[in-house]
């Protein structure tokens, strides 16, 4: 038993001394250590790290403290573990799986239904990932989303030296913004909707919001606006807030939203956003330009 | 034109950016590769870039240079070196300038037709804006050379008409004329050229995408100024633009192949797809689930065949 229990302990550190080899003969930065656990999530120092042939999609969750960022993540990550797949993309791995089930853990919901998850610490790593494979394509599809505290965002607007410290959101390739719905509903409006403001100003001095970005607005604990959504006063609000968002962002059109609940068991709106999220954003010769032939002809 | 940096393209492969230290020395080291950088290496920086296939041997020389130049060894994710060898080719091609320009029309060329395996496909290239200069350099090039310079002064005609030898003209040193030459040369090809289009236009009122496939050889191949042609594109839409319906390449394939009796045609050039596919039956990455219409198969066709006689030539 003890000669079994040595040899399967001896072969564990010869898979351990084989991938050593593998990582070193790929020359894979030595920030990929970084993490306080196996697998929990990534820092700044380490993120690039899981990067091989293709720069995956990287989704920042945008907001000030408490509006749901992480609960949001942790309920992707429930929903993932539940079924197994999103659309046509089965769920096979991710780099970060300590880091999900730690988000997990946190997430709690007493007996009325409110959310006491623990908020994001600013000594928490905030890069997590999703690796998925298409079952009929074999494409691979890598999914990093940041969840930086919200404290950090709030930071952004008091101090300005922090904001420079920011070196992710300009490349992000999806930015899911989250507003809680709740504080359309009640005296705290003002004051959050003036923090917004001053926040995305102090993005846009810093150019830290690119055209490239797709933004999806989430008008998060949207259920606890109970019988008020109807109301002149939150429609109100709701457009000002939009035309905010439209003018930080330079959008154009339509505000892709989404009024997502934060009731147990309600996930029907975080479904239907991830899968919109599931798919890569569609980029084709065309998009970028360099169809030539097409684009010679529409000129002619 | 706009300039773009080193950091704008890594930052585009990445999730985090490089540090500064990290950026200084792989734009030291990308900029010495780019100096001295030949055709050949070139062309493989463009795969690797554009298509992120292939780049071994740029991958290495680059570990190499950065070896010597900076005295570490470099550790950088795979995927860096697709954006390295997107700098290497823009810093050489655009900023340097420092190849022959037919060179420079060859790589503008290749890409341009190798970009056809795309079409179908989800594309990420990172900093895709800096390929512009670079796709547009070989039009760029056929306008400075279809240009047709008029002589001063006439010499040699008309007198040439009344006169069976050059002492009748009065012409003692032939370098004197050779513009005048050159200007009637071209002018003559073009007018044959003209008569070439308007004798092929008249072939393709049935089976369009065989008449746009023969047309597009003829035009490319048959001219003996291969550059007599300023705008190809819109010659052909002259011929073929009123058409509108679409075909996949493998249906025109078949119907070329059934109809059109083949010569022996060597395609040279990797990205010549269409010609592959056509006389060598290589269908490289699906391109025969591709649907065209005719005129944009005749384009296609009649870039392949002309970089295929630039790379003969």
């Amino acid at each position: 038993m003890e000669q079994t229990d040595n040899k399967t302990i001896n072969m564990l550190f010869e898979r351990t001394e084989e991938q050593k080899t593998t990582q070193e003969n790929e020359a894979v930065p030595q920030t990929a250590v970084a993490s306080r656990f196996f697998s929990d999530s990534l820092s700044e120092s380490s993120i690039n790290s899981i990067i091989e042939d293709e720069r995956p999609e990287l989704i920042t969750l945008l907001g000030l403290d408490g509006v749901g960022k992480t609960t949001f993540i942790g309920t992707l990550f429930h929903l993932l573990r539940v079924d197994g797949k999103v659309e046509d993309y089965e769920f096979v791995d991710s780099d970060t799986l300590a880091g999900f089930e730690r988000k997990i853990f946190l997430r709690r919901a007493n007996r009325n239904s409110i959310s006491i998850t623990q908020r994001t610490t600013v000594k928490e790593n905030p890069f997590l990932t999703l690796k998925f494979i298409h079952k009929d394509t074999g494409e691979e599809r890598v999914i990093v989303f940041s969840d930086k505290p919200g404290e950090t965002y709030r930071d952004y607007i008091k101090h300005i030296d922090t904001v420079k410290t920011e070196k992710t959101l300009q490349l992000s390739d999806r930015i899911l913004l989250f507003i809680d719905s709740e504080q359309l509903t009640n005296k705290n409006y003002l004051s959050m909707k003036d923090d917004l403001q001053s926040f995305f100003r102090r993005l846009n001095d810093n150019n830290l919001v690119s055209e490239k970005s797709k933004l999806y607005v989430i008008f998060n604990k949207y259920d606890k606006v109970n019988g008020f959504a109807d109301t002149d006063t939150f429609k109100k609000r709701k457009s000002e807030l939009e035309g905010m968002i439209k003018e930080a962002f330079s959008v154009e059109g339509e505000l892709h939203e989404f009024d997502v609940n934060s009731k147990k068991n309600d996930f029907d709106a975080t479904s239907k956003l991830f899968r919109e999220l599931i798919y890569p954003i569609e980029t084709t010769v065309s998009d970028l330009d360099i169809d030539w032939v097409k684009k010679g002809i529409e000129n002619l | 034109m706009t300039t773009y940096t080193l950091t704008q393209i890594i930052e585009r492969c990445l999730i985090v950016p490089l540090s500064e230290g990290q950026m200084k020395n792989l734009q030291q080291v990308c900029k010495t590769f780019a100096d001295d950088a030949a055709l050949d290496e070139l062309q493989d920086c463009a795969t690797k870039y554009v298509f992120n296939e292939g780049g071994t041997t740029f991958k290495n020389n680059f570990q190499s240079v950065y070896n010597e130049t900076i005295g570490e060894k470099l550790v950088i994710p795979q995927v860096v070196y697709r954006g390295l060898a997107g700098y290497v080719l823009y810093h050489a091609l655009v900023v340097n300038r420092n190849i022959e320009d037919s060179e420079y029309e060859d790589i503008s060329l290749f890409l341009r037709n190798y970009i056809l395996r795309l079409k179908n496909e989800k594309v990420t290239i990172p900093v895709p804006e800096l390929l512009y200069d670079i796709i547009s350099y070989s039009e760029e090039r056929r306008r400075e050379m279809s240009e047709i310079e008029k002589p001063g002064e006439f010499r040699l005609y008309p007198k040439v008409f009344s006169s069976d030898q050059f002492s009748e003209v009065g012409i003692e040193n032939y370098e004197d004329i050779f513009d005048e030459v050159k200007y009637l040369a071209q002018r003559d090809e073009q007018l044959k050229y003209q008569q070439l289009v308007a004798d092929l236009s008249k072939t393709t009122k049935s089976k369009q995408y065989i008449a746009a496939f023969n047309v597009a050889k003829t035009l490319a191949t048959q001219p003996e100024w291969m550059y007599v042609d300023a705008n190809p594109m819109e010659t052909l839409n002259k011929i073929f633009g009123k058409y509108t319906e679409t075909l996949t390449l493998g249906t025109i394939k078949n119907s070329i192949c059934n109809n059109v009796e083949l010569d022996d045609f060597e395609v040279e050039s990797e990205s010549s797809l269409i010609l592959s596919y056509v006389y060598d039956n290589k269908d490289v990455d699906g391109i025969a689930d591709i649907s065209l219409t005719s005129l944009e198969f005749a384009v296609y066709v009649y870039y392949e065949f002309f970089h295929e006689r630039l790379i003969e030539g």
